[in-house]
Protein backbone atom coordinates (compact mmCIF):
# COMPACT_ATOMS: atom_id res chain seq x y z
CA UNK A 1 0.00 0.00 0.00
CA UNK A 2 2.79 2.02 1.11
CA UNK A 3 4.42 2.01 -2.48
CA UNK A 4 0.73 2.69 -4.18
CA UNK A 5 0.27 5.67 -2.54
CA UNK A 6 3.52 6.71 -2.87
CA UNK A 7 3.25 6.15 -6.84
CA UNK A 8 0.00 8.58 -6.78
CA UNK A 9 1.18 11.51 -4.81
CA UNK A 10 4.66 11.38 -6.49
CA UNK A 11 3.09 12.99 -10.05
CA UNK A 12 2.01 16.02 -7.44
CA UNK A 13 4.32 18.72 -8.30
CA UNK A 14 4.53 22.42 -7.16
CA UNK A 15 3.85 24.71 -10.42
CA UNK A 16 7.23 26.26 -11.03
CA UNK A 17 5.50 29.60 -12.20
CA UNK A 18 4.11 29.84 -8.65
CA UNK A 19 6.96 29.22 -6.57
CA UNK A 20 8.86 32.13 -8.36
CA UNK A 21 5.23 34.32 -7.93
CA UNK A 22 5.42 33.33 -4.42
CA UNK A 23 9.29 34.32 -4.25
CA UNK A 24 8.77 37.69 -5.78
CA UNK A 25 5.21 38.46 -3.90
CA UNK A 26 7.28 37.72 -0.10
CA UNK A 27 10.12 39.62 -0.93
CA UNK A 28 8.72 42.64 -2.21
CA UNK A 29 6.79 42.52 0.98
CA UNK A 30 10.40 42.46 2.67
CA UNK A 31 11.57 45.77 0.73
CA UNK A 32 8.07 47.03 1.57
CA UNK A 33 8.67 46.25 5.09
CA UNK A 34 11.49 48.93 6.09
CA UNK A 35 8.69 51.91 5.21
CA UNK A 36 7.37 51.10 8.60
CA UNK A 37 11.22 50.70 10.12
CA UNK A 38 11.98 54.02 8.78
CA UNK A 39 8.83 55.83 10.24
CA UNK A 40 9.81 54.35 13.50
CA UNK A 41 12.91 56.82 14.50
CA UNK A 42 10.59 59.54 12.94
CA UNK A 43 7.50 58.49 15.17
CA UNK A 44 10.27 57.72 18.06
CA UNK A 45 11.32 61.80 17.65
CA UNK A 46 8.25 63.30 17.44
CA UNK A 47 7.27 61.61 21.02
CA UNK A 48 10.54 62.36 22.22
CA UNK A 49 10.14 66.16 21.11
CA UNK A 50 6.33 65.74 22.54
CA UNK A 51 7.48 64.18 26.00
CA UNK A 52 10.53 66.65 26.55
CA UNK A 53 8.01 69.45 25.50
CA UNK A 54 4.99 69.02 27.84
CA UNK A 55 7.67 68.67 30.60
CA UNK A 56 9.41 71.33 29.60
CA UNK A 57 6.26 73.26 29.53
CA UNK A 58 4.92 71.08 32.72
CA UNK A 59 8.30 72.66 34.47
CA UNK A 60 8.13 76.42 33.80
CA UNK A 61 6.77 78.24 36.50
CA UNK A 62 4.13 81.35 34.97
CA UNK A 63 3.05 82.55 38.29
CA UNK A 64 4.71 82.80 42.01
CA UNK A 65 2.90 82.93 45.25
CA UNK A 66 4.63 84.11 48.39
CA UNK A 67 3.46 82.95 51.73
CA UNK A 68 5.04 85.78 54.08
CA UNK A 69 4.22 85.01 58.18
CA UNK A 70 7.83 85.11 59.38
CA UNK A 71 8.88 82.00 57.16
CA UNK A 72 8.69 83.54 54.25
CA UNK A 73 8.03 80.48 51.68
CA UNK A 74 7.32 80.58 47.26
CA UNK A 75 5.64 78.26 45.49
CA UNK A 76 6.18 78.53 41.70
CA UNK A 77 2.98 77.55 40.04
CA UNK A 78 3.13 76.58 35.56
CA UNK A 79 0.91 77.32 33.78
CA UNK A 80 -1.16 73.81 34.79
CA UNK A 81 -1.75 75.40 38.40
CA UNK A 82 0.40 73.04 39.76
CA UNK A 83 3.84 74.04 41.94
CA UNK A 84 6.69 73.04 40.38
CA UNK A 85 9.00 74.47 42.86
CA UNK A 86 9.04 75.75 46.64
CA UNK A 87 11.34 78.38 47.86
CA UNK A 88 12.48 78.97 51.32
CA UNK A 89 13.01 82.97 51.45
CA UNK A 90 14.54 83.08 54.66
CA UNK A 91 16.17 80.64 57.06
CA UNK A 92 13.02 80.33 59.26
CA UNK A 93 11.41 78.50 56.22
CA UNK A 94 13.63 76.12 55.33
CA UNK A 95 12.85 73.48 58.13
CA UNK A 96 9.13 73.57 56.52
CA UNK A 97 10.04 73.50 52.84
CA UNK A 98 12.22 70.06 53.70
CA UNK A 99 9.52 68.89 56.13
CA UNK A 100 6.50 69.45 53.54
CA UNK A 101 6.18 68.05 50.20
CA UNK A 102 4.17 70.35 48.12
CA UNK A 103 5.38 70.28 44.83
CA UNK A 104 2.93 68.74 41.65
CA UNK A 105 -0.09 69.69 44.05
CA UNK A 106 -2.19 72.30 42.77
CA UNK A 107 -1.70 75.78 44.46
CA UNK A 108 -5.12 75.54 46.43
CA UNK A 109 -4.08 72.38 47.96
CA UNK A 110 -0.67 73.41 48.45
CA UNK A 111 -1.57 76.36 50.45
CA UNK A 112 -4.00 73.93 52.33
CA UNK A 113 -1.11 71.26 52.90
CA UNK A 114 0.72 74.01 54.13
CA UNK A 115 -1.59 75.83 56.82
CA UNK A 116 -2.14 71.52 58.03
CA UNK A 117 1.29 70.81 58.37
CA UNK A 118 2.92 70.53 62.02
CA UNK A 119 5.80 72.69 61.45
CA UNK A 120 3.91 75.09 60.27
CA UNK A 121 1.39 75.27 63.39
CA UNK A 122 3.26 77.84 65.39
CA UNK A 123 2.68 80.30 63.04
CA UNK A 124 -0.59 80.01 61.51
CA UNK A 125 -2.51 82.09 64.13
CA UNK A 126 0.34 85.22 63.10
CA UNK A 127 -0.56 87.47 60.16
CA UNK A 128 -0.60 86.01 56.81
CA UNK A 129 0.54 87.36 53.48
CA UNK A 130 0.17 85.78 50.70
CA UNK A 131 1.10 87.58 47.25
CA UNK A 132 0.28 86.52 44.19
CA UNK A 133 2.45 87.13 40.46
CA UNK A 134 1.38 86.53 37.75
CA UNK A 135 2.38 87.37 33.80
CA UNK A 136 -1.53 88.04 33.27
CA UNK A 137 -3.68 89.88 35.65
CA UNK A 138 -6.83 87.96 35.25
CA UNK A 139 -4.79 84.77 36.30
CA UNK A 140 -3.51 86.58 39.27
CA UNK A 141 -7.00 87.71 40.29
CA UNK A 142 -8.67 83.98 39.51
CA UNK A 143 -5.39 82.74 41.37
CA UNK A 144 -5.96 85.27 44.21
CA UNK A 145 -9.95 84.53 43.95
CA UNK A 146 -9.19 80.13 44.53
CA UNK A 147 -6.85 80.97 47.25
CA UNK A 148 -8.97 83.51 49.07
CA UNK A 149 -11.76 80.61 49.20
CA UNK A 150 -9.79 77.86 50.67
CA UNK A 151 -10.31 77.09 54.63
CA UNK A 152 -6.65 79.06 55.00
CA UNK A 153 -7.22 81.57 52.69
CA UNK A 154 -10.81 82.83 54.25
CA UNK A 155 -9.23 83.01 58.04
CA UNK A 156 -9.30 86.62 59.28
CA UNK A 157 -5.58 86.58 59.92
CA UNK A 158 -4.84 85.55 56.48
CA UNK A 159 -4.64 88.43 53.93
CA UNK A 160 -4.32 87.35 49.84
CA UNK A 161 -3.52 90.29 47.47
CA UNK A 162 -2.15 90.52 43.72
CA UNK A 163 0.89 92.08 43.81
CA UNK A 164 0.02 94.26 40.97
CA UNK A 165 3.31 94.04 39.47
CA UNK A 166 3.83 91.95 36.41
CA UNK A 167 5.14 88.51 35.91
CA UNK A 168 8.95 89.61 35.00
CA UNK A 169 9.91 91.80 37.60
CA UNK A 170 9.95 88.39 39.69
CA UNK A 171 13.59 87.97 38.97
CA UNK A 172 14.36 91.51 39.99
CA UNK A 173 12.77 91.19 43.48
CA UNK A 174 14.54 88.26 44.07
CA UNK A 175 17.63 89.71 42.72
CA UNK A 176 17.51 92.66 45.53
CA UNK A 177 17.02 89.62 48.66
CA UNK A 178 13.53 90.16 49.42
CA UNK A 179 10.53 89.02 48.06
CA UNK A 180 7.68 91.13 46.18
CA UNK A 181 5.47 90.00 49.22
CA UNK A 182 6.96 92.89 51.31
CA UNK B 1 13.71 37.71 10.07
CA UNK B 2 14.47 35.34 8.00
CA UNK B 3 16.79 35.68 5.33
CA UNK B 4 15.86 35.34 1.19
CA UNK B 5 18.11 32.13 1.33
CA UNK B 6 16.28 30.24 3.90
CA UNK B 7 12.78 31.50 2.15
CA UNK B 8 14.15 29.71 -1.18
CA UNK B 9 15.95 26.38 0.66
CA UNK B 10 12.65 26.21 2.24
CA UNK B 11 10.83 26.64 -1.03
CA UNK B 12 12.94 24.31 -2.69
CA UNK B 13 12.46 21.69 0.09
CA UNK B 14 9.03 21.95 0.74
CA UNK B 15 6.89 23.40 -1.87
CA UNK B 16 5.88 20.21 -3.73
CA UNK B 17 5.04 18.60 0.38
CA UNK B 18 2.83 21.98 0.14
CA UNK B 19 1.62 21.28 -2.98
CA UNK B 20 0.25 17.60 -2.12
CA UNK B 21 -1.60 18.70 1.26
CA UNK B 22 -3.41 21.21 -0.52
CA UNK B 23 -4.81 18.92 -3.46
CA UNK B 24 -5.27 16.43 -0.23
CA UNK B 25 -7.98 19.16 1.05
CA UNK B 26 -8.72 21.74 -1.95
CA UNK B 27 -9.78 21.26 -5.75
CA UNK B 28 -9.82 24.29 -6.69
CA UNK B 29 -6.37 25.63 -8.44
CA UNK B 30 -7.13 29.53 -7.33
CA UNK B 31 -7.11 28.06 -4.06
CA UNK B 32 -4.14 25.85 -3.69
CA UNK B 33 -1.90 29.16 -5.42
CA UNK B 34 -3.69 31.08 -2.59
CA UNK B 35 -2.68 28.65 0.37
CA UNK B 36 0.35 27.85 -0.95
CA UNK B 37 1.53 31.46 -1.04
CA UNK B 38 0.13 31.86 2.44
CA UNK B 39 2.15 28.94 3.79
CA UNK B 40 5.34 30.62 2.54
CA UNK B 41 4.49 34.25 4.02
CA UNK B 42 3.68 32.94 7.36
CA UNK B 43 6.87 31.49 7.08
CA UNK B 44 8.64 34.36 6.08
CA UNK B 45 6.90 36.12 9.02
CA UNK B 46 7.47 33.48 11.27
CA UNK B 47 9.39 34.04 14.66
CA UNK B 48 9.36 30.30 15.10
CA UNK B 49 13.01 28.93 16.15
CA UNK B 50 13.27 25.15 14.69
CA UNK B 51 14.90 22.36 16.97
CA UNK B 52 16.03 20.29 13.75
CA UNK B 53 14.66 19.58 9.78
CA UNK B 54 11.93 17.64 10.77
CA UNK B 55 10.81 20.42 13.41
CA UNK B 56 10.57 22.50 10.45
CA UNK B 57 8.50 20.23 7.81
CA UNK B 58 6.11 19.25 10.53
CA UNK B 59 5.84 22.79 11.41
CA UNK B 60 5.29 23.71 7.29
CA UNK B 61 2.61 20.87 7.10
CA UNK B 62 1.05 21.65 10.07
CA UNK B 63 0.47 25.33 8.89
CA UNK B 64 -0.59 23.98 5.12
CA UNK B 65 -3.11 21.62 6.77
CA UNK B 66 -4.84 24.63 8.99
CA UNK B 67 -4.68 26.60 6.42
CA UNK B 68 -6.64 24.38 4.08
CA UNK B 69 -9.08 23.78 7.20
CA UNK B 70 -9.88 27.36 7.43
CA UNK B 71 -10.25 28.20 4.13
CA UNK B 72 -13.10 25.46 3.70
CA UNK B 73 -14.64 26.73 6.78
CA UNK B 74 -14.90 30.07 5.46
CA UNK B 75 -18.14 31.74 4.17
CA UNK B 76 -17.03 32.67 0.92
CA UNK B 77 -15.81 29.21 0.28
CA UNK B 78 -18.98 27.85 1.27
CA UNK B 79 -21.23 29.60 -0.91
CA UNK B 80 -18.81 30.02 -4.23
CA UNK B 81 -18.02 27.45 -6.63
CA UNK B 82 -14.61 27.14 -8.43
CA UNK B 83 -14.09 27.21 -12.24
CA UNK B 84 -10.90 25.96 -12.01
CA UNK B 85 -9.59 22.69 -11.63
CA UNK B 86 -6.29 20.88 -9.52
CA UNK B 87 -5.31 19.57 -12.47
CA UNK B 88 -2.15 21.73 -13.47
CA UNK B 89 -0.66 20.40 -10.49
CA UNK B 90 -0.37 16.89 -11.66
CA UNK B 91 2.24 15.63 -14.04
CA UNK B 92 0.14 12.96 -16.89
CA UNK B 93 0.09 10.22 -14.58
CA UNK B 94 0.42 6.09 -15.02
CA UNK B 95 -2.95 4.99 -14.71
CA UNK B 96 -2.61 3.10 -11.79
CA UNK B 97 -1.84 5.59 -9.82
CA UNK B 98 -4.37 7.84 -11.10
CA UNK B 99 -6.88 5.65 -9.75
CA UNK B 100 -4.62 5.29 -6.47
CA UNK B 101 -5.07 8.63 -5.84
CA UNK B 102 -8.33 9.39 -7.00
CA UNK B 103 -9.27 6.56 -4.48
CA UNK B 104 -7.52 8.05 -1.90
CA UNK B 105 -8.59 11.59 -2.69
CA UNK B 106 -12.53 10.22 -2.73
CA UNK B 107 -12.02 8.91 1.10
CA UNK B 108 -13.07 11.31 4.31
CA UNK B 109 -10.81 14.00 4.72
CA UNK B 110 -10.01 12.58 8.29
CA UNK B 111 -8.57 9.40 6.20
CA UNK B 112 -6.88 10.63 3.54
CA UNK B 113 -4.90 12.98 5.51
CA UNK B 114 -3.80 10.47 7.53
CA UNK B 115 -3.07 7.65 5.27
CA UNK B 116 -1.44 10.18 3.25
CA UNK B 117 0.90 11.56 6.08
CA UNK B 118 1.79 7.84 7.45
CA UNK B 119 2.09 6.07 3.58
CA UNK B 120 3.90 9.15 1.80
CA UNK B 121 5.18 11.23 4.28
CA UNK B 122 6.58 8.46 6.73
CA UNK B 123 5.10 9.71 9.85
CA UNK B 124 4.45 7.02 12.70
CA UNK B 125 0.76 7.32 14.45
CA UNK B 126 2.56 9.44 17.70
CA UNK B 127 4.26 12.49 15.45
CA UNK B 128 0.81 12.13 13.07
CA UNK B 129 -1.30 12.61 16.32
CA UNK B 130 1.73 15.68 17.28
CA UNK B 131 0.85 17.31 13.88
CA UNK B 132 -2.64 17.16 13.57
CA UNK B 133 -3.39 17.18 17.40
CA UNK B 134 -5.41 14.44 17.81
CA UNK B 135 -5.00 11.14 20.45
CA UNK B 136 -2.76 8.74 18.95
CA UNK B 137 -5.39 5.92 19.32
CA UNK B 138 -7.61 8.01 17.39
CA UNK B 139 -4.83 8.20 14.54
CA UNK B 140 -4.24 4.15 14.52
CA UNK B 141 -8.00 4.09 14.44
CA UNK B 142 -7.91 6.62 11.58
CA UNK B 143 -5.40 4.64 9.92
CA UNK B 144 -6.70 1.04 10.48
CA UNK B 145 -10.27 2.43 8.80
CA UNK B 146 -8.77 4.07 6.33
CA UNK B 147 -6.54 1.47 4.81
CA UNK B 148 -10.07 -0.61 4.83
CA UNK B 149 -12.04 1.80 3.32
CA UNK B 150 -9.35 2.45 0.11
CA UNK B 151 -8.86 -1.27 0.22
CA UNK B 152 -12.56 -1.67 -0.75
CA UNK B 153 -12.95 1.54 -3.18
CA UNK B 154 -10.18 0.02 -5.41
CA UNK B 155 -11.19 -3.76 -5.21
CA UNK B 156 -14.46 -1.93 -6.25
CA UNK B 157 -12.89 -0.88 -9.15
CA UNK B 158 -10.94 -3.73 -9.99
CA UNK B 159 -7.40 -3.04 -8.13
CA UNK B 160 -6.32 -4.60 -5.41
CA UNK B 161 -3.64 -3.10 -3.19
Amino acid sequence: MEYNIKQAFEGIHANPALKRQTMAHILSQKKGRPRSYRLAPVLAAVVMVCTMGGYAVYQTPVSYINIQVNPSIELSVNTFDRVVDVTAQNDDAVPIVEAVSLKNLTYVDAIETLSNAECFAPYADGDVTITVLSDKEDTSETMVSNIQSCAFGNQNNVHCTSSGQGYQHHGEQSGHGHSYGK
Amino acid sequence: MRDEQDLQYVMDQYADTVTRICVLYLKSKSDTDDIFQNVFLKYWNSHAQFDSEEHRKAWIIRVTINQCKDLLKSFFRKNTVSMDSIGDCLEAPKEESTYVREAVLALPEKYRTVLYLHYFEGYGATEIAQILGKNVNTIYTLLSRGREQLKQRLEADGYGI
